[in-house]
């Protein structure tokens, strides 16, 4: 089985277990006496169906068409997963850092977890651009577009 | 004569020049800032409008109007991140050719077709405002049912290789569309008890998770620095034969965007989808489409660029708003005393005039505005990749922050990041998820009102005429795509044969 029919049934099934999630959520949904016929479940109900038949087609076509066994390049596919999840982790890094001591002490260490994450040097040049970059994006931000950003929970009462 | 002499006396007396200006620059930069959308960039000046003359303050809301549709299009062929929802279709082709090194010549084409499409949505609110209006107060529940209906049907031509996952990626929209509160009965879906939720998702949110994080987590560990291509700082405006050949697209996007500006709760998405799938539809290079059409650009431009004008038209007549931008400019006619309808043209005819005058000197300075930001932002990104990727993760971060204050809605965008990166890897499209998103409460709603008005009675469907012409075009588009679709398969097998 090839690489590509793997992930179509992989992505197939999983299809169905989000159908089938999605589905019991629906069950949970409150009935209203303001309810009309259809109701606040009518929809739900039926693209959760419809996904599962879906999820199921394309696993099975997947099934049906598959073809002799190929070298995988399962290193590659994990090396970017591994990748992906680093920078996923970057961004709970701003938000817990946003969340504790405000936006311009995030934006700073997310514009430098990021730089070095993919590669800048780390060297006096990549400290000062996050650092002028965060005061950059306060300012427009919260001073000149006088746009909402995290104010910190350690800073609020200051 | 004696209305040259009021304009006259509008350009050189008032404030409006400075006004429409103004309100441009700062429209194309809340445009250009994702999750800023055209509503947020207006609401944000419109306390700024208290002290201002009324045709001023008018002048300036639909000068950021325009600039804000403009706007988005800068961050979805530069970063693949849309700036405004009805920026998503721009995305596709738009971003295909920077990747290209012709950004330059995207932006370019956008900036264009966005002036034709501004003209083209002034003219019309000034000929047609009084007659068109009258059709979309003949729009019923049934209408926008099936207008809903025929907007998915768009999905089997924009599936790619499988219309499976094209439909399976807009049921799981759909299915996102259906957190929050129902409209109907008012009981919670999907919301886990979570305040944050009771609203909704927002469609932006998902396209900005969709399309610029999961393409960050994509290109992360891609080309260390300095070896990337730097692409030309330069913006090719569009020559006399490039115009000719964008005549048509942005003739379908005109078309599109006059329609939906009329239509309540569109926003200018579903007038891009439609044009950009109409566009290709009609084209002599379709399969260029997804590869980098100069054509797959002008007509989602031209489309919400009229949109940004021919949403006016309800509102200055009747007073609805066909958009969440439209409802702040009504707020700003409101703030001023300044009732829509037919009594605005009767007592504040000035204004109106102001608007229209306003409206036409935003929509040509485009052009200048346009050719002074742009090198700006493209000379952004030409920096380092490793200094740009961060600087767009935290753009996207502060956007999507500002939307509701909340942390929620990034971790929202993270798991719609890695939600896309994972459908990149199953070859699943984006495009048919973020149009149920866009349509799923429509369509939903709309069912749900109409079996309410006929009693659970479908046949309620068939009697409303604009209903049906739309039901019947939307069967005829799926028949069309599938048809193409086996057509291409089987001279795709030919040509493997030969």
């Amino acid at each position: 089985m090839n690489a590509h029919t793997r992930r179509d049934i992989t992505g197939g099934l999983a299809l169905c277990a989000l159908a089938l999630a999605y589905l019991w959520g629906a069950t949970l949904i409150p009935q209203s006496t303001l309810s009309d016929e259809v109701g606040a479940r009518g929809l739900p109900f039926a693209l959760g169906f419809l996904l599962a038949l879906v999820g199921a087609a394309i696993a099975g076509k997947a099934w049906l068409s598959r073809t002799a066994a190929h070298r995988e390049e399962r290193g590659e596919g994990q090396a970017s997963l591994r990748r992906a999840l680093g920078l996923l982790a970057c961004i709970a890094l701003y938000v817990l850092v946003a969340w504790l001591v405000g936006y311009i002490i995030a934006s700073a260490v997310l514009l430098l977890a990021v730089s070095l994450y993919e590669g800048a040097p780390l060297n006096l040049r990549t400290f000062g651009v996050a650092g002028a970059g965060a005061i950059v994006f306060w300012l427009i931000f919260v001073k000149f577009l006088n746009v909402e950003q995290p104010i910190g929970k350690l800073l609020a009462g200051s | 004569m004696e209305i040259a002499a009021l304009v006259a006396a509008m350009l050189f007396g008032t404030m409006l020049v400075p006004a429409a200006l103004i309100g441009l620059v700062w429209g194309v930069i809340g445009g250009a800032m994702p999750g800023l959308s055209a509503s947020v960039t207006m609401a944000l000046v419109l306390p700024f409008t208290y002290g201002m003359e009324p045709m001023t303050a008018i002048v300036l809301l639909a000068s950021v109007y325009i600039g804000a549709e403009y706007g988005g299009s800068i961050p979805a062929i530069l970063i693949r991140t849309p700036g405004t929802n009805s920026a998503a279709a721009t995305v596709i082709d738009g971003y295909e050719m920077k990747l290209q090194g012709r950004a330059g010549e995207a932006l370019g084409i956008s900036l264009w077709s966005g002036v034709v499409g501004s003209l083209f949505g002034l003219i019309a609110l000034i000929a047609f405002t009084e007659p068109l209006s009258e059709l979309a107060l003949a729009f019923k529940p049934m209408s926008y049912f099936a207008l809903g209906i025929l907007g998915m049907s768009i999905i089997a031509s924009m599936s790619g290789d499988s219309i499976l996952k094209g439909i399976a990626a807009a049921l799981v929209g759909m299915m996102i569309a259906t957190i929050g509160i129902d409209p109907l009965s008012g009981v919670n879906r999907y919301t886990f008890d979570l305040p944050d939720l009771l609203g909704g998702v927002k469609p932006i949110m998902v396209m900005i998770g969709l399309f610029a994080v999961s393409e960050l987590l994509r290109q992360s560990g891609g080309a260390d620095l300095g070896s990337q291509a730097r692409i030309a700082v330069r913006i090719v405006f569009p020559n006399f034969a490039m115009m000719k050949r964008l005549a048509k697209p942005q003739g379908i996007g005109c078309g599109a965007g006059l329609v939906e500006g009329l239509l309540p709760g569109g926003g200018g998405s579903v007038a891009a989808f439609f044009s950009y799938n109409e566009a290709r539809r009609w084209s002599s290079n379709p399969q260029e489409f997804g590869k980098g059409s100069v054509e797959g650009v002008a007509a989602p431009e031209a489309a919400n660029n009229t949109v940004a004008s021919s949403s006016l038209i309800p509102l200055l007549s009747f007073g609805i708003p066909g958009s969440n931008s439209a409802a702040v400019l009504l707020g700003g006619l409101l703030i001023h005393g300044l009732l829509p309808g037919p009594r605005l043209f009767e007592q504040n005819g000035d204004v109106v005039t102001g608007l229209y005058v306003g409206s036409f000197i935003a929509t040509m300075a485009q052009i200048p505005v346009g050719l002074l930001i742009l090198p700006l932002c493209m000379w952004m990104v030409n920096r380092p990749r490793a200094y740009l990727a961060a600087f767009v993760m935290l753009l996207v971060m502060s956007g999507v922050y500002s939307l509701n204050g909340s942390f929620l809605d990034i971790a929202i965008v993270a798991a719609f990041g890695f939600t896309g990166w994972l459908m990149l890897k199953g070859g699943y499209p984006f495009l048919p998820a973020v149009l149920g998103v866009v349509l799923g409460p429509m369509v939903e709603s709309n069912y749900r009102r109409s079996l309410l008005l006929s009693g659970d009675d479908h046949s309620i469907f068939l009697e409303d005429p604009i209903a049906v012409g739309f039901l019947v075009t939307a069967m005829i588009f799926v028949a069309f795509s599938i048809w193409r679709e086996r057509k291409d398969a089987l001279a795709r097998s030919t040509m493997k044969e030969v």
